[in-house]
């Protein structure tokens, strides 16, 4: 469905879902039985990272890597086994869940030496409901920081479009116009959608890159049943 | 308009830009950054001042600065930022000037921590500042709320020549919710001829100040802030009520606490149990009589208080219900989120069943 191995670097927009879909990428890898790492670099936000889910990716298999404090703190500290992850051992997938817009992918240019000695594919993460990234033009300017802050270049566009739990088949389909053109003009390829369970149905021939079914995990305190581990979703 | 994803702290920011702030002064914490942040890319834009000041004692008496002449001004911060404005906040609210204050709070006290909490009530309602002086406090708990009510703010603190402060958790600065842009009401305010905006040789200078060195001035002025403080007890109120005639328990929350509440009553819906909820939206002025009447109803059996604090909220609450039914705390404080269930336990123990 979407190239995994061995080293994949998630990027975007804050607020686009690159958590959710680094997150969910990790199940999806480690259910194919590889021995996967995820790591979560945001070194800005401390709120909704993925070290949240930590207990059930654990019990998945999933090793969680994360910066000083288990990420409860804005501190910009990484991790000394990051440096590991860079070497994209191909007996593994490494999934790097880096901060948002151009100062969260920052990170990446401390490994740039690494970098440049690994294969590895670096997705940006696009949702055209969010305002900074609604427009072609405001989402090439911010691939073209990112790149510039983080000293790679993109690998490939993710169509996240969503607007939570009000999310239509339109929105994903706005999502995939604004993907392709942002693919055209950017040379970026345009690789996979990814969406919630129920809408991958309605998708089917609607849009030319494969689906990846979504299963919400970051979900807000009044979403969830239980503190930690378990997904019981409670509907508003 | 259509539906767009919108942090709730660059959605604050966004709501002033549309209300009119074309100032605004600010000092970094988190988690309040995405507001300066956004204010910094797109406050020029929109032809105004993004100014990050050396500290929030100088930012808060820039918006002093920025009200007196006139202007739409806003500063935000989060708790330890808020309180080192107290003094500036209390000299705002003497000299009767109009600016909007956001409190994205976190943990406390002192430096505490930066996860979501609601330790600043006391602080936002009883006056963190000197002397005898109010804040309308408005409490959004949805990010739609949040613009709605930032609109509403600047409005309101012409009106009464009165800083508001919007009271929000750390939840609703951080997380993602849809918003549809409304266009405001257009509303009759006040002209500002107190503001200090240069004479024109052709009256006499406006002067903005706190200090009445005679006595009698002095309580003289105190009076007439609050004959203004009773117009807004008496026409500021908002709340909301979802309460069922067949309540058996009635929470009281507001931010995200009161989203809890709706998740545990949705829990009890389960096992038996009818919950409502009273969401005070002012939490100053407080909905004082809408609540004891909620309280009142034949049905509900107990009071529970919910809040990300350990007892503040639950005082108004206590004032408001007066007796007439037991009130009780579900609360948390520090930076962690109750549960649904630990809200629904509560309610349980309140009735007497756990």
């Amino acid at each position: 469905m979407i190239d995994l191995s061995p080293l994949t670097l998630i990027g975007g927009h804050y607020g686009s879902g690159k958590t959710e879909v680094a997150v969910n990428l990790a199940f999806l890898a480690r259910k194919t039985g590889r021995d996967v790492t995820l790591a979560d670099v945001d070194i800005v936000n401390p709120y909704f990272r993925s070290y949240e889910q930590r207990v059930p990716l654990e019990d998945a298999g999933i090793r969680v890597v994360t910066g000083a404090l288990g990420g409860t703190a804005d501190l910009p500290a990484l991790p000394a086994e990051l440096g590991r992850l860079f070497t994209a051992d191909p007996a593994e997938t490494a999934i790097i869940d880096l901060g948002g817009d151009p100062v969260g992918a920052r990170v990446l240019a401390r490994y740039h030496d690494q970098l440049d000695d690994v294969a590895f594919q670096f997705y940006l993460v696009l949702n055209a409901n969010r305002p900074e990234t609604g427009t072609a033009d405001k989402a090439l300017a911010m691939i073209a920081e990112i790149e510039s802050l983080s000293r790679q270049h993109m690998t490939g566009i993710i169509n996240n479009t969503h607007l939570l739990d009000d999310t239509t088949v339109e929105d994903v389909l706005k999502g995939d116009r604004l993907a392709r053109e942002v693919a055209a003009r950017s040379g970026i390829p345009f690789v996979l959608t990814t969406v919630l369970e129920h809408l991958v149905p309605v998708l089917e021939n609607r849009v030319q890159v494969p689906v990846m079914p979504l299963t919400r995990r970051m979900l807000k305190p009044w979403e969830s049943n239980k503190s930690e581990g378990e997904f019981e979703w409670l509907h508003e | 308009m259509s539906k767009e994803l919108w942090k709730g702290n660059e959605a604050i920011a966004e709501a002033a830009i549309r209300a009119g702030c074309r100032y605004f002064f600010g000092y970094p914490i988190t988690p309040q950054n995405e507001i300066p942040e956004y204010m910094s890319l797109h406050l020029p834009e929109a032809g105004g001042v993004f100014l990050q000041a050396e500290s929030e004692v100088a930012a808060i008496n820039m918006v002093y600065g920025a009200a007196g002449s006139g202007a739409r001004v806003m500063t935000s911060s989060s708790s330890p930022g808020i309180s080192l404005k107290q003094e500036g906040i209390s000299y705002l609210a003497g000299a009767e000037l109009p600016c909007v204050i956001v409190n994205i709070m976190r943990g406390g006290p002192g430096l505490g921590t930066i996860q979501p909490a609601q330790g600043d009530y006391f602080q936002a309602t009883r006056g963190g500042g000197n002397g005898d002086y109010r804040l309308i406090v408005l409490a959004p708990s949805t990010i739609q709320e949040a613009c709605d009510h930032v609109r509403d703010a600047f409005d309101i603190a012409d009106r009464y020549r009165n800083p508001v402060m919007i009271l929000a958790d750390g939840m609703i600065g951080q997380m993602m919710e849809a918003v549809e842009w409304q266009p405001s009401e257009s509303r009759t305010l006040p002209e500002k001829t107190w503001a200090t905006v240069g004479t024109g040789g052709t009256r006499k200078p406006n002067i903005i100040n706190s200090l009445f060195i005679d006595p009698n001035e002095s309580e003289r002025h105190n009076a007439h802030l609050n004959e203004k403080y009773d117009v807004m007890r008496a026409e500021e109120v908002r709340y909301e009520a979802t309460i069922p005639d067949d309540a058996d328990v009635l929470f009281v929350a507001y931010g995200t606490p009161a989203r809890l509440a709706k998740a545990a009553i949705r829990l009890l819906a389960k096992e038996g149990i009818t919950g409502g909820l009273f969401r005070p939206i002012s939490l100053w002025p407080f909905p004082e009589k809408p609540l004891n009447e909620a309280a009142s109803a034949a049905s509900v059996k107990a009071v529970v208080t919910v809040e990300m604090s350990l007892g503040q909220l639950v005082d108004d609450v206590k004032i408001a219900v007066n007796g007439v039914k037991p009130v009780s705390l579900c609360g948390k404080a520090g930076g962690i989120v109750p549960t649904p269930r630990e809200v629904a336990d509560a309610a349980l123990a309140a009735l007497g069943r756990k």
